[in-house]
């Protein structure tokens, strides 16, 4: 018995070591195939920088980089953290009240369809230019995830439980705290993924659009010097940044799962 | 006193000509046409019918959760009209909390009715120990079996003391072997937990073993059909279902469900 469950662990931590390695080794190998081909063919430089140059523009840039990661990491955050704020309160809004539910969340599935990037330069027309307009944007195209999804988990709750709530005499708040709630919760978090993605688009299209700073900035000014070097560097910046939010998320999950007995 | 005073005080569990329509109106179904149905304080009686003939929807009316369209329903001499604090519940799913230990999960009525958790604990303990769960208080239901998760749900069904105990089917998503020793394991404990009882069960066996009454119900709309007092001695033990007379018993409720057919 001991046996099986230790090569099951020892096997298993060999998967875990392959599922990361896997991807890796393919990331590295197209970086790899990219250098070479580019140091035997003749192509612009401006256009596809080799990896080494993209580099070497990381370090020769690294203050400029660095300084620009702040002030889209920020807005992007605000606007997410907003969102689902927000987005928790409107869907739990519609969980008790029919009407609201009936009026709104029709329009908000509806609206969910249409482009929402069109809508970014309204907000430098009503917000500014200063960093409103592109928090408010981000809040804008990461809310409607959190609010979809919630009002899901929360409506899925296992009616039976609800019974059994019922039965017990549980008032409408006790059965939202220590029930629909919590059981909602994996919904949300991977609401939050997709929020979090979406916030980060937001605050990009923003900085293309008005900004002084920040990496969605840093990528346009490049742009107009065609440094290509430094545009790739900055779009590997902000790769960063998402995969940090992401994997804080992700590590919530984790948690998430590890509480419901899961893992 | 009047004839429904004398009736009610001799039923804890009263059902008096109870209709259920769901949907009034065009695409209305009449769950059920008009039963009665009593249960004598400390007695443990089964509802034995078809699928839909309305034997949950007739517990969720005792249990104040669904209101007949006609007819009334008592506990206790009091007309049910909302859920109370002194009838139990258990489902055919044991529907736990996920995140919550088994002990946890026991204790979950108490915090909804905001009694004192701490003056419950040693109840809930000693209920888990009871039924054989004294090494998993602290487990989550994903690391417990079907049929310690419904130990779990017993338990929590009556830790908090209610005087009435209503089943749906609690055994009926369990393996064989497990549903007997579930069998066992409500028979003993109902040693001790002296309560009124009533247990919804597809299984004649399982109705026949449990109870001091067998109600068979008719298909839809349900009425009752048959009401047979069960003779064997409590405590009962398990192997009384390989005696001739327990068989004979379960070949006469079997009878009477297939002359619906
Ligand atoms: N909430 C409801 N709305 C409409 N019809 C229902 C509802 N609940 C039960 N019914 C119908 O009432 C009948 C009896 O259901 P139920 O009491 O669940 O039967 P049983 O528990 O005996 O299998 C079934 O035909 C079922 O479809
Ligand atoms: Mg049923």
């Amino acid at each position: 018995m001991t046996s099986i469950v230790a090569t099951q662990t020892k096997s298993s931590s060999l998967a875990s070591v392959r599922d990361a390695l896997l991807p890796a080794l393919l990331f590295f190998s197209i970086l790899g195939i990219w250098e070479f081909l580019t140091w035997y063919t003749d192509y612009p430089k401006s256009i596809l920088p080799r990896p080494s140059a993209i580099a070497l523009a990381i370090i020769n840039n690294w203050s400029l980089l660095t300084s620009n990661i702040l002030p889209t990491a920020s807005v992007a955050l605000g606007g997410f953290v907003i969102a689902s704020i927000v987005g928790l309160g409107l869907s739990l809004l519609m969980t008790y009240s029919k009407w609201t539910k009936e009026a709104l969340y029709p329009n908000i599935v509806g609206f969910q369809i249409v482009p929402k990037i069109a809508w970014a330069p309204l907000f430098v027309l009503w917000l500014g230019i200063e960093f409103q307009s592109r928090l408010g944007f981000a809040v804008f195209i990461s809310i409607f995830p959190i609010i979809i999804s919630m009002t899901a988990g929360l409506k899925n709750t296992d009616p039976t439980l609800i019974r059994l709530c019922d039965s017990l005499t549980a008032s409408k708040l006790q059965t939202l705290f220590l029930v629909r709630f919590p059981f909602a919760l994996p919904y949300l978090i991977s609401a939050m993924k997709m929020s979090i993605t979406l916030a980060m688009i937001g605050v990009i299209v923003g900085e293309f659009i008005t900004s002084q700073q920040g990496l969605g900035f840093l990528i346009l000014v490049a742009f107009g010097k065609l440094e290509t070097d430094l545009m790739l560097a900055s779009v590997l910046f902000l790769c960063f940044v998402g995969l940090f939010f992401y994997s804080l998320i992700a590590y919530a999950s984790y948690r998430l799962e590890v509480w419901f007995g899961n893992k | 006193m009047t004839d429904q005073e004398i009736l009610r005080a001799d039923a804890h569990v009263l059902a008096d000509k109870v209709q259920k329509i769901f949907n009034p109106g065009k695409k209305q179904t009449i769950a059920l046409e008009s039963i009665d149905c009593r249960v004598r304080e400390g007695e443990f009686v089964s509802l034995l019918g078809p699928s839909g003939c309305g034997k949950s929807t007739l517990l969720m009316m005792i249990a104040g959760l669904e209101t007949p369209t006609a007819g009334g329903v008592f506990v206790g001499g009091k007309p049910m009209t909302k859920p109370r604090e002194d009838i139990g519940l258990m489902f055919q799913d044991p529907t736990l909390l996920p995140w919550k230990s088994s002990l946890d999960n026991v204790l979950f009525p108490i915090r909804i009715l905001k009694r004192d958790c701490d003056k419950y604990q040693k109840a809930a303990i000693d209920l888990l120990t009871r039924v054989g769960l004294e090494q998993f208080l602290d487990k989550k239901p994903a690391q417990l079996s079907g049929g310690m998760r419904q130990r779990v749900a017993i338990c929590r069904a009556l830790v908090y003391d209610p005087e009435v105990l209503l089943m749906d089917e609690p055994f009926s998503a369990l393996d064989a072997i497990t549903r007997d020793e579930m069998n066992q394991v409500l028979m003993d404990l109902w040693q001790d937990f002296k309560k009124t009882g009533l247990f919804v069960t597809h299984s004649i066996r399982e109705a026949v073993f449990l109870s001091d009454r067998v109600l068979v119900m008719s298909a839809r709309p349900g009425r009752i059909i048959e009401d047979l007092k069960v003779p064997f001695e409590r405590p009962r033990d398990f192997s009384i279902v390989d005696s001739a007379e327990f068989n004979e018993i379960c070949g006469y409720l079997r009878s009477k469900i297939d002359s619906q057919h």
